[in-house]
């Protein structure tokens, strides 16, 4: 299916939302949205403790091009790196001991899309972990 | 629903037993948690969060020192079993169970229509019952971490309750502390 740009940001929404109540269903708290920084975007800022989770969201519908987990390359990766690491300088050094990079995958649309979750999937440098 | 079932902590001279339940959505690969046994705490809190993220379901319970010591650990880690099931909702109607033994069924209740598996080394064979060994050992080893403030000395936060050199020479010192398993060999002086 195509979309129309409108469409595929409105998809997008729709997919961190499903995401946040994910999250929230599972004891953490969300306490950024598209956090924007240093040409990077993080989709979900998470909290669980004093554990920080950077989270990008991906949402693709079928489309023979692969599962959506697999689409954050390394350029996205360490543009993600950037805007967290501004991110944590804006927040007090003492709030969190430790922060990772998650990807949440969402599949399908509608009511119940299923969501795969990955907590540190890739470090600091962009590496996949 | 199947739920895989697993406890931790049937070695250590003190604190509780932990056990966990878990059931996991479809699809759910073994690949996943690989390197999970690995001793990395790094890797093994990785692999806590990737199960407690994705988990359709999951629990966790103990059986406490003063039980282990009043019914024997075998049937206290069954205990802590029977309890991580009964609190994961939705019920499940299927469990396999880590070791030989399958959990005594409670009078009355759910447990007449769950039926349950034994799998001999489960936490290599299964994927739930694998994330059932990781969250327990995790929820168990946290624990171990506070009970180390409350009584300092012993070093639960570097052994967890295990019979190490350090920890049986804390002992032989300090004696027992409240959540010591009294009937275990090396507790109690004597």
């Amino acid at each position: 299916m195509t979309r129309s740009p409108e469409e595929r940001t409105s998809a997008g929404r729709e997919a961190e939302e499903s995401v946040c109540a994910y999250l929230g269903e599972r004891g953490m708290r969300v306490v950024e949205r598209n956090f924007r920084a240093r040409g990077g975007e993080i989709d979900l800022i998470a909290r669980d403790g004093d554990v920080l989770a950077f989270v990008e969201v991906r949402f693709r519908e079928e489309d023979g091009h692969g599962l959506p987990e697999e689409s954050v390359g390394p350029a996205k990766r360490k543009r993600i790196a950037a805007a967290a690491r501004a991110y944590l300088s804006t927040i007090p050094p003492d709030s969190w001991r430790e922060a990772r990079f998650d990807v949440a995958a969402v599949d399908g649309s509608g009511a119940a899309p299923a969501i795969r979750y990955y907590p540190a999937a890739f470090d600091a440098k962009g590496k996949i972990l | 629903m199947v739920a895989g079932v697993d406890e931790a902590g049937r070695g250590p001279l003190a604190g509780p037993v932990m056990a966990a339940a878990v059931v996991l959505p479809a699809g759910f690969s073994r690949s996943e948690l690989r390197d999970s046994k690995a001793l990395s705490p790094k890797a093994r809190e990785r692999a806590f969060s990737l199960v407690t993220l994705n988990a359709l379901a999951f629990a966790v319970g103990h059986s406490t020192p003063e039980e282990i010591d009043r019914i024997n650990i075998l049937r206290a880690s069954l205990l802590a079993m029977r309890r991580a099931v009964e609190k994961l909702e939705p019920a499940p109607d299927f469990l396999y169970i880590d070791g030989n033994l399958t959990i005594p069924p409670p009078q009355g209740g759910p447990w007449g229509s769950i039926r349950q598996e034994a799998i001999i080394s489960g936490d290599a064979r299964c994927v739930s019952v694998m994330a059932a060994s990781i969250l327990a050992k995790v929820t168990r080893d946290r624990l171990m971490l506070e009970y180390d403030r409350v009584y300092p000395g012993y070093g639960f936060a570097s052994h967890k309750g295990y019979p190490t050199k350090a920890h049986l020479a804390a002992l032989a010192v300090l004696g027992p502390s409240p959540i010591h398993r009294k009937t275990f060999r090396g507790v109690s002086p004597g």
